[in-house]
């Protein structure tokens, strides 16, 4: 079996898949002209477009956004609704009624437009909460319209003038739908569709790492919208009659998640096999169990969810997402340590080096510019002031740390900086502009780029996929959003993976990593997009130092050839004190000590406030380093 | 797991190639005659028509079907087939389920045309069906004659092959009207469902009451499947008119019956559209719906006679004969559409589309059904609608003149509806009262309807989206009991509450327990289809008719004349404040409820210090379905019974929790009140939609409480973190 699937996902797999899709698509074009077709077999087919065209739609966010949409047949109704009213104006007595593709045309474009506005709102809310939410608008709006009866005809609804010709809404919709699987295809292979996987994997990292979350998942949400309106405008025209109960009826909604789901989610050809085979599979389940069907239909759902999450097409193709791996936010899955990681953490006798970074020939600290500079920065936590009032700056090629006992307010402080966390007072300048109120993606467009203490890669992407999708987002513009990863990035990746030795795994998953490997790949996504400044979140802890030495040596090539500036949260002071010419050191809050390394540690402030009172018989974390920070 | 998802899906796939050659899988029934006679008929005149087996309409389809097949049968084995020409045609009907579905209906009407070939269409069942379908007939130069889709907007189209034998909606209360203002009414009230027939109607009333000189005080509009009147009827109470018309669904008459005895509204009639021609009315309400009236197409009692079929009463004693239950009027409406399309078969000599439809153009028939003659639009307009009234537990013919049976009682007297006069005008303070303790039952309603949902939201993060069936299955098990034992719903509630934890039991074990450990998503899909299972499993056992269980604790306590409180509901508040109390306590003051609480709040380090986690959830979803179906049982009185009563509640239910915080047991109580109260203030202050508004503000507060506090109001077992990153 194994050697089967292996084939059919790869090369073998595609050219059936080509071969069948376009046996399929020649014998639809022809169907109609052969003879003997009727319009009722017409009629069901293009039934099943809509079906499947919706199916697509909801996939759009579902499938490769991960917002699960309970409500996505409003769409459909908002655009059966729009046209039905613009066509049956003249019969209501309002005005003159429009032609059907204006209407149709315009029904579109309200439900897209609708979706942005809803989009921008619910899509705040994560997972359950946005299901739900949609589930709200969707049983709102039908009741909405019920209640407007002077323009929607309530509960009555609105009749169409007829005009039935299977034949020309039959193509019309064939191509319409086969316009959109080609869409559909062609974003998945943009920057664009990268970026929406990117959202589903990881929604806060993205945004750490430049994409505009906010602004892309509103924007497939809202071409969703306006796609499912012009399916439902079309529907509207074809039925000659609209009431709120039939144009806003949740079996859609159910129906192109069931087929999404059953075909395989994020994929492109899932919802198109899923929702066919639920309408094949639905058409035997009427003549064969009549009243069981639907019961069966939820018997389906569960054996689904259960046993092939993947949905039929992950039988064939190991890319397919499995619909576990939706909403795992908060996965703050704990980096596995292999045994090499923990081995030895404190025995480890190494020689200090002395390091030599950019900093230390680049001349005295006064004369170079300033990279970052907050002032004065308060964040607290309900009646917890977890930053209190600290001043830090970072000048170009220079290499800071950040140190300071467990809850001092080192990671509140970074998290303040990269504008994940709004700020209570204070101000922060990136280069020359004010980016106090920036959005955390605008923050990492401008240059700021940073690493997590609980690593964010995306899992279920190749180590490669997670390299590309950390390009520059702030230099492509739209036009560049459209358009595959070019090749500078691509061998940008290639280059970055050979330098932090990650090419020999770099088709694996990122989930398959070790913890230091993984570490590395989030310091080589982060300098993908030519930082200026990177912030480094304890970039060592629970890796084996080895590879914390290899880590060190690339940070300061790094350093030394692009003049990267990094700020360091660190626990292992060996390691700050071997980068590092500056440290900051934080308690409670607040700054407790600036200087070398060596100054700080022998501030008695800081001597306390790490061992307490009784006074400096153990070192910080690193076994002998302390020895190594007195004597250079 | 892998395996198993190959296995699946190979199983799945060879279905699918399987059932691809079986695209026409719906296979179309077909009622000719038994065969008997077969060689003596000249061929065969084909029908076709899309009925709902399947579906909300599958009892009126089942009747219409019914219907269409008396005549079949009627005129292949009595009569001798169809006369053309010289020779005698045999009568053949195909038909399709529709599933009560437009789509499917215009879909097979389709099939039927191109595919069956037939010669000439019958209607579906329901105005909605039959606008659709009707289209289809059209562009396609086929007739169809219908008796059971009567909305006035079909024959406001210019169709001219769709003819209906019925009666037009607008015309249902005409006959009612006229006998009440010979009366002496002075005064009206109309309250309506906002779906297209029930609409049709009341703007026909409207129109009817004015042409009589009656006043219309106010017009009031709520959405398909309303559960609650109260502030209806409290504004019409307070508004004081005669008569009272309205109604749309069999279960609003209930509904408006029962509401106006709670709140003391006592109209000297009662004119309901749809319900009290049902004799199974009269077994729900008792001598509560003594004195109501409502329109009939047709009764087995009235005095019409045809050349076919005899009397109204010979074609009852045929159809029980065949069928072995007596005719409803959808049953004869069904047989007369098929009679009058025979008629005019015969009449035009021919089975040609433009000869048939001339010969229905110039039809004037007199049938068991009444007389048929149709009018430019396709609508028979010789045949008025009848007026029943319930006297003494009888459904009697009060009106026309010429089919009435016995004489309208008018003005209500002692010992039917009551002798106290309506209280007049109130001003809008005047009101306050009323609407507060309608909010304050109704927020205890859901208040107890909302607690299982939340607590197993809140400690076991499952979002239950199954809760509202679990809800059904429990005013299921109270109605059960009520039904074949008598047993009051309030009784039976301890019982119920114990078979419900076994089936929260036996779900946490089979189903539950297989995907917590999974991001929502799965858990949410599981519950989904448990829930589409439960809703279709139950609506085969039961059908979908609403239920109601019939309680002891009924009626109202009039306080003054503007302030009636409801007896049931006030139970139902009472009973939910002692659960909420014993819940409380037990979170509170045992040592389970401190292992509930832990494991809410973190679960591995419940686990850690010792808390069988896995036993802890086993309890709480146990208790918390248990709790769930208790409630339904305790509702069962008040809302009413039906398999696809789950979904609203469900929403209900996490717009409440979303708000008032994930397993908070106060914020529970304090959340549903406060909807209880916002949905009873609109509804009774708006004027028109109000109830219709009532219904959408859950849903607006759900979707703007997530917005706007994506971080929760209230502090509850687990917070609410809905932000996204």
């Amino acid at each position: 079996m194994t050697p089967l699937r292996q084939w059919l996902g790869g090369p073998g797999g595609r050219l059936i898949v080509r071969i069948a899709a376009a046996g399929a698509l020649v014998w639809l074009i022809v169907l109609p002209l052969a003879g003997g077709t009727s319009d009722s077999t017409l009629f069901t087919f293009t039934l099943m477009f809509t079906g499947v065209a919706v199916a697509i739609n909801w996939n759009l966010t579902g499938g490769f956004t991960g917002y699960v949409d309970f409500g996505h047949a409003v769409w459909f109704g908002i655009g059966a609704y729009v046209t039905a009213i613009l066509m049956s104006l003249q019969s209501n007595g309002l005005g003159i009624g429009w032609p059907p593709i204006p209407a149709i045309l315009l029904g579109m474009v309200v439900a897209g437009a609708l979706a942005a506005l809803i989009g921008r709102f619910t899509m705040h809310l994560k997972g359950p909460y946005f299901s739900i939410a949609m589930l709200g608008t969707f049983v709102a709006m039908r009741e909405i319209v019920r209640t407007w009866g002077g323009l929607t005809g309530g509960g009555v609804g609105l009749t169409l003038p007829p005009y039935l010709n299977r034949q020309l809404f039959y193509y019309l919709e064939l191509a319409l739908v086969v316009g959109l699987i080609a869409l559909t295809w062609w974003l998945r292979r943009t920057r664009f569709g990268a970026a929406l996987v990117a959202i589903r994997e990881d929604e806060l990292g993205a945004q750490m790492r430049g994409i505009a979350t906010t602004r892309l998942k509103v924007a497939v949400f809202s071409f969703a919208g306006a796609s499912t309106g012009l399916f439902g405008g079309l529907w509207a025209y074809q039925n000659t009659f609209v009431d709120p109960d039939i144009a806003f009826i949740e079996t859609r909604t159910i129906d192109a998640i069931m087929g999404t789901l059953l075909g395989g989610l994020g994929t492109v050809i899932g919802p198109i096999v899923g929702s066919v085979g639920l309408y094949w599979l639905r058409e035997v389940l009427w003549t064969n169990l009549l009243d069981y069907h639907l019961v069966a239909q939820g018997v389906l759902l569960i054996l689904i969810v259960l046993f092939l999450p993947k949905g039929v097409v992950g039988i064939f193709d190991a890319r397919a997402v499995s619909l576990r791996k939706l909403w795992r936010w908060g996965a703050t899955e704990s980096v596995p340590q292999t045994e090499e990681d923990v081995q030895s953490e404190g025995g480890h006798d190494r020689q200090l080096r002395p390091a030599e970074p950019a900093q230390a020939r680049a001349g005295p600290s006064q004369e170079r510019t300033r990279v970052v500079e907050a002032n004065s920065i308060v964040k607290r936590f309900g009646g917890l002031t977890a930053v209190d009032g600290v001043d830090i700056e970072v000048f170009s090629g220079e290499m800071v740390g950040l140190i300071g006992p467990n809850g001092s307010g080192k990671t509140t402080l970074f998290d303040c900086l990269s504008r994940l966390h709004s700020l209570d007072n204070g101000s922060i300048r990136l280069g020359t502009t004010d980016i106090t109120r920036l959005s955390p993606y605008q923050v990492a467009r401008m240059g700021m780029a940073r690493t997590f203490q609980v690593i964010r890669v995306y899992r279920d992407l190749t180590v490669r996929e997670n390299m590309e999708l950390s390009l520059q987002w702030g230099k492509i513009g739209v036009r560049g959003l459209f358009q595959r990863t070019d090749t500078a990035t691509r061998s940008k990746a290639e280059q970055l993976m050979e330098f932090l030795m990650l090419a020999p795994m770099a088709d694996e998953p990122a989930g398959t990593l070790s913890g230091g490997q993984r570490r590395l790949l989030e310091i080589g996504m982060a300098l993908m997009s030519n930082p200026t400044l990177v912030l480094l979140d304890e970039a060592t802890s629970g890796i084996n130092p080895t590879l914390v030495e290899d880590i060190k040596d690339r940070l300061v090539s790094i350093n030394a050839e692009q003049g990267v500036s990094f700020l360091m949260v660190e626990h292992n002071v060996q390691f700050v004190a071997d980068l590092c010419e500056r440290v900051v050191v934080l308690d409670s809050g607040r700054k407790l000590a600036e200087g070398t390394p060596r100054q700080v540690m022998e501030e008695p402030a800081v001597i306390e406030a790490y061992f307490g009172a009784q006074g400096r018989q153990d070192p910080p974390e690193g076994g002998g380093s302390t020895a190594g920070v007195e004597t250079p | 797991m892998q395996r198993h998802g190959l296995v699946f899906g190979v199983i799945l796939l060879v279905c699918l190639f399987f059932t691809a050659g079986c695209v026409r899988g719906s296979s179309p029934t077909s009622d000719g005659s038994s065969g008997a006679a077969d060689g003596a008929f000249a061929g065969t005149v084909k029908l076709g028509a899309a009925l709902s087996e399947t579906g909300k309409y599958a009892v009126e389809g089942k009747d219409s079907r019914q219907g269409y097949d008396t005549w079949v049968r009627w005129v292949n084995d009595v009569y001798g087939g169809i006369r053309i020409g010289a020779g005698r045609y045999r009568a053949e009907i195909v038909y399709y389920d529709d599933e009560s579905d437009a789509d499917t209906a215009g879909n097979l009407v389709q099939r039927l045309i191109d595919e069956d070939k037939v010669d000439f269409l019958l209607g579906p069942y329901s105005s909605g069906l039959t606008t659709g379908t009707s289209t289809i007939a059209e562009a396609n130069n086929v007739l169809m004659v219908e008796g059971n889709g009567t909305s006035d907007t079909m024959f406001e189209r210019g169709f001219q092959n769709l003819f209906l034998v019925a009666t037009i909606a607008s015309d249902y209360t005409r006959s009612g009207i006229e006998a009440l203002a010979d009366r002496g009414a002075a005064t009206a009230v109309i309250a309506h469902e906002d779906t297209s027939f029930a609409t049709a109607v009341a703007n026909g009333a409207a129109r009817h009451l004015e042409a009589n000189g009656i006043e219309v005080l106010a017009s009031e509009t709520y959405p398909k499947d309303i559960q609650d009147v109260s502030a209806i009827m409290t504004k019409f109470r307070n508004l004081g008119s005669d008569i009272f018309v309205g109604g749309g669904h069999y279960n609003d008459a209930v509904l408006f019956v029962n509401s106006a005895k709670e709140l003391g509204f006592q109209p000297d009639g009662m004119l309901i559209t749809v319900g009290p021609s049902n004799p199974k009315l009269i077994e729900e309400l008792g001598t509560d719906i003594d004195g109501v009236l409502g329109p009939t197409q047709w009764e087995s009692t009235m005095a019409y006679e045809g050349i076919y079929f005899g009397t109204a009463a010979d074609y009852a004693a045929y159809y029980e004969a065949l069928w072995g239950e007596p005719p409803v009027y959808q049953a004869a409406s069904a047989t007369a559409a098929a009679l009058a399309l025979h008629l005019a078969i015969e009449a035009a000599d021919s089975t040609e589309t433009d000869d048939v439809r001339a010969a229905l153009r110039d039809l004037s028939a007199d049938t068991f059904y009444g007389p048929i003659s149709f009018d430019g639009r396709g609508v028979n307009t010789a045949k008025p609608m009848g007026t029943v009234q319930v006297q003494d537990g009888q459904i009697v013919i009060v009106a026309p003149d010429a089919a009435a049976t016995a004489g309208l009682q008018y003005p209500l007297g002692d010992g039917t509806m009551g002798s106290a006069r309506p209280v007049g005008q109130v001003s809008d303070l005047g009101q306050l009262p009323q609407a507060i303790v309608n909010g304050i039952a109704l927020g205890g309603m859901y208040a107890v309807l909302v607690l299982g949902f939340s607590i197993i939201w809140g400690v076991m993060g499952v979002i239950n989206i199954a809760h509202g069936e679990f809800v059904m299955v429990g005013a299921y098990l109270a109605w059960l009991g009520n039904d074949l034992w008598g047993i009051d719903p309030f009784v039976s509630v301890p019982a119920v509450f114990i078979l419900m934890m076994a089936l929260g039991y036996v779900v946490q074990r089979g189903l539950v327990n297989h995907v917590i450990n999974r991001p929502h998503l799965v858990s949410l899909l599981v519950m989904f289809g448990l829930a589409i299972i439960l809703q279709n499993a139950m609506k085969l056992i039961f059908s979908a008719d609403f239920r109601r269980s019939s309680t002891s604790l009924d009626g109202s306590w009039r306080v003054t004349d503007t302030l009636t409180v409801p007896v049931t509901k006030f139970w139902i508040l009472v009973i939910a404040l002692g659960i909420l109390g014993c819940l409380s306590l037990l979170l509170t003051r045992t040592r389970l409820g401190k292992g509930i609480r832990a494991a809410a709040q973190n679960r591995e380090a419940a686990g850690i210090v010792g808390i069988d986690v896995g036993k802890v959830y086993l309890v709480t979803f146990a208790i918390c379905i248990g709790i769930t179906g208790a409630a339904g049982a305790m509702v069962s009185p008040v809302l009413a019974v039906q398999p696809f009563q789950g979904p609203p509640l469900t929403l209900k239910a996490f717009a409440i929790t979303a708000m008032a915080g994930l397993g908070s047991i106060r914020g529970a109580l304090g959340g549903a009140m406060l909807l209880g109260l916002v949905e009873a203030v609109l509804a009774l202050y708006v004027e028109g939609v109000g109830t219709n508004l009532a219904v959408v503000a859950s849903f607006v507060i759900l979707v703007a409480a997530l917005v706007l506090r994506p971080q929760g109001i209230f502090k509850g077992l687990r917070p609410v973190d809905a932000t996204a990153s």
